[in-house]
């Protein structure tokens, strides 16, 4: 029966031009308006990726559903469903999923523009898919909850506004939850968008499924609790009142648990930092005391010893016995230290003008990751073990890729993972190479932000992590404030923040410095 | 099979059905007659469970109307059936048959003449072949209850002849049919039994024959006399 019902769903809407049009031509005009907005990021169009395909999924719940559903009933359709013995629900759901094919047909279409259009390969496509999946689900339910509310098709288009709109500008879809109020963040938790946002966007350019179970839970709350409420108020006829009557109490229960899941929401929310740039990495003498830096030599140096690839030291292992990433050194082929480099003057580093490690400009975890987060960075250790980059003969150079593979991340607001790769560069350097020349080494790269090659950029998929694809300048300021940060941790001036973490401490953007 | 007692069903604060009650046994085919706005429609929604009556009961094959159980054992014909407009003739026969648990009588189909009319879309059906089809979707479920509102409207004479046989043929099968109707000659001829309403009350109920040997010479006298209009 549920299969009937899905298939002459299917058959109805894919034989109705209107729906097609306005369901797979729409979102690819949202995205013609995200690529004029942020086409030259970094990562083109991959950043707002979490909002544009939540706009395209609000769309064809708020409008698309409900309208198939009201016309349906004036039709008389549904009153002529209603003379045969299958339950209501089995329409609602056939017509939730008979939505959400056709939904899958506009994501696929839009993602596949977005390719086009430059924005990178998903790196985690089954991640990417089961968010995409359940926040379709969930705002599906929401239309078909708009579908049993209004009585004609005029009225799906005003209280899908009602949905619309607020999800679009309180709830975090298109207008970042941190230009909000104060007073709007409590009502964006009552709205589902913005964990569809979070669990797109950490599939999309993130770790993946786990590091959003939270917000997937919270969908698939919000959509069962929209999806028995649509039920109880199913309605046959055209032109029939909502009937509550015994069902009230149930409905009541619904929205008791809707607002639970709001102060559930409220209680796990982050706070909410202030608009960034996260363009701002300063430049070099933002961090060195005194007038101008000294000179380093940009040719590559004969070897000067071959160094014993020594454990991760003790202060690492600790971080990592604390949860902070499992690390295991992997024999690399010894890299060639330049001799010429010079003994640094850690006096001269000015490590408290950093940016705090916990603000958004090249952060460092101080809290343990998680078992999901400690998977993907396990992961990511592995894939490094036979990463090209990473076994680069220019030790300044090999020191410099792996940089990247926290920098890139920062760039791409990768949280939580670019958070926790940086204590994972960190422990890797620490196997490579001994104190002494690791902190020569970090201050060559801190120093000299421009010199050496960035190409490995394009290699990083290969760790599972996107490719950055922008203007370097941006990408080699995010280099040296990691080599200064590590430089300060591994000789110990710097380890964690000096003082609370405060994001007007970092520094003024600099135009020639930004994405 | 169907039994309606003392029902009545008020809209906008009017009886639009006040207190009607007969009954429809298995085997048997019933009229329900009466001028516009007599409450045929109103009375066969209840039946169909798609209204709830304001007093009354109404029992269709032991179970109340609107329940799974009164819906599997019924077969509804409504006076503006809404059908699936995008879909095509054999596609709605196909849904409507797994909706109601059956396999599509492709014999009734043909008899109905919608084999020719299988694949064409039913937004592009004349108003004869979409009454055609709806018949076909109410009697295709083979409930022992049926209720049809005004089955022969648009149908050309030869279907409505069909639609005699077939009718007859269910009722030899031991179904109940209500049949609201206006065409009296076919009520004449087709019911056992017909129920005059007028105004919502019923006004008469009987044989054909009995009704009309004792208060007129046609069924469509009897109507005009009961309802006040013997000249019109």
């Amino acid at each position: 029966m549920m299969g009937r019902l899905l298939r002459a769903n299917l058959l109805a809407t894919a034989r109705n031009p209107m729906a097609l049009i306005y369901g797979w031509l729409f979102p690819l005009i949202f995205l013609a308006g995200f690529w004029a907005l942020y086409g030259d990021d970094p990562l083109p169009l991959a950043l707002h990726a979490g909002q544009f395909f939540t706009i395209t999924i609000l769309g064809s719940a708020a409008f698309g559903l409900p309208t198939q559903m009201v016309a349906e009933r004036e039709a008389g359709l549904w009153r002529h469903y209603a003379l045969t013995p299958a339950p209501r629900w089995r329409f609602v759901l056939a017509m939730v999923l008979a939505r959400a094919v056709l939904l899958a047909g506009a994501l696929i279409l839009q993602h596949l523009a977005a390719r086009a259009l430059g924005m990178p390969a998903l790196p985690h496509p089954v991640s990417t898919l089961l968010a995409l999946i359940v926040a379709s689900l969930c705002f599906l339910c929401i239309g078909a909850l708009i579908g049993s509310l209004v009585g004609n098709v005029p009225a799906v288009q005003a209280l899908g506004q009602c949905i619309f709109l607020p999800m679009l500008i309180l709830g975090g879809v298109a207008v970042p939850l941190a230009s909000l109020p104060d007073w709007a963040l409590p009502l964006s938790n009552l709205l589902p968008g913005r964990h569809a946002v979070v669990a797109i966007q950490t599939a999309v350019t993130g770790t993946g499924t786990q590091a959003a179970r939270f917000e997937l839970a919270m969908l698939a709350g919000h959509g069962a609790l929209a999806l028995v409420a649509a039920v109880l108020l199913f309605r046959w006829e055209p032109g029939a009142r909502v009937q509550i009557g015994r069902r009230g109490w149930w409905l009541v229960l619904a929205a008791a648990m809707w607002l639970a899941l709001a102060g559930l929401a409220h209680s796990r929310a982050r706070p909410v930092p202030a608009p960034p740039d996260r363009a701002a990495a300063g430049v070099v003498a933002d961090y060195v005391r005194g007038v101008g830096a000294p000179a380093v030599p940009r040719k590559k140096l004969p070897v000067a010893q071959n160094h014993p690839q020594p454990l991760p030291s003790d202060q690492v292992r600790d971080g990592l016995q604390a949860g902070r990433g499992a690390v295991v050194p992997v024999p690399q082929p010894v890299p060639e230290l330049p001799q010429e480099l010079p003994a640094p003057d850690l006096d001269a580093i000015a490590f408290e003008r950093l940016p705090p490690d916990a603000g958004l400009v090249a952060p460092i975890a101080a809290e343990p990751a998680d078992a999901a987060l400690a998977n993907a960075l396990a992961r990511i250790e592995r894939q490094l073990a036979q990463w090209p980059p990473a076994r680069e003969r220019d030790a300044v150079q090999q020191v410099r890729n792996l940089l990247l593979i926290a920098a890139v991340p920062d760039l791409l607001q990768m949280d939580p993972l670019e958070r926790h790769l940086p204590l994972l560069v960190e422990a890797q350097l620490q196997a490579r190479f001994a104190a002494p020349a690791l902190q020569r080494l970090l201050l060559a790269i801190a120093l000299h932000p421009d010199a050496g090659s960035v190409a490995a950029r394009a290699d990083l998929p290969a760790l599972g992590l996107p490719a950055h694809a922008g203007p370097e300048p941006a990408l080699r300021g995010r280099v040296m404030l990691y080599a200064f940060k590590l430089l300060g941790r591994v000789s110990g001036r710097r380890v964690g923040d000096p003082s609370p973490p405060d994001d007007k401490q970092e520094p003024d953007p600099d135009p020639a410095q930004g994405e | 099979m169907i039994d309606v007692a003392d029902l009545v069903r008020r809209r906008g604060g009017r009886a639009v059905v006040d207190g009607v009650s007969f009954t429809v046994a298995a085997g048997e085919i019933v009229g329900l007659i009466g001028l516009n706005g007599a409450g045929k429609t109103s009375l066969i929604d209840c039946i169909a469970g798609l209204a709830r009556p304001d007093a009354g009961l109404v029992i269709v094959a032991g179970h109340a109307p609107g329940s799974v159980a009164a819906r599997r054992e019924t077969g509804v014909l409504l006076q503006q059936p809404g059908l699936p407009a995008r879909l095509t003739v054999a596609e709605t026969l196909a849904l409507f048959a797994g909706l109601h648990g059956v396999a599509v009588d492709e014999r009734l189909a043909a008899a109905l003449g919608l084999d020719a009319l299988a694949g064409c879309r039913v937004d592009r059906l004349s108003g004869g072949q979409e009454q055609r089809l709806a018949l076909a979707l109410a009697l295709q479920s083979g409930a022992p209850a049926l209720v049809l509102d005004e089955p022969a409207t648009a149908l050309d004479p030869l279907m409505r002849r069909d639609l005699v046989v077939l009718l007859g043929e269910r009722r030899a099968g031991g179904a109940a049919v209500l049949l609201a109707t206006h065409d009296l000659a076919e009520a004449s001829s087709l019911c056992d039994r017909v129920v005059l309403l007028h105004q919502g009350r019923l006004v008469a109920q009987g044989r054909p024959a009995d009704l009309i040997s004792a208060t007129a010479a046609t069924l469509a006298d009897v109507v005009l006399t009961i309802s006040g209009e013997p000249g019109r």
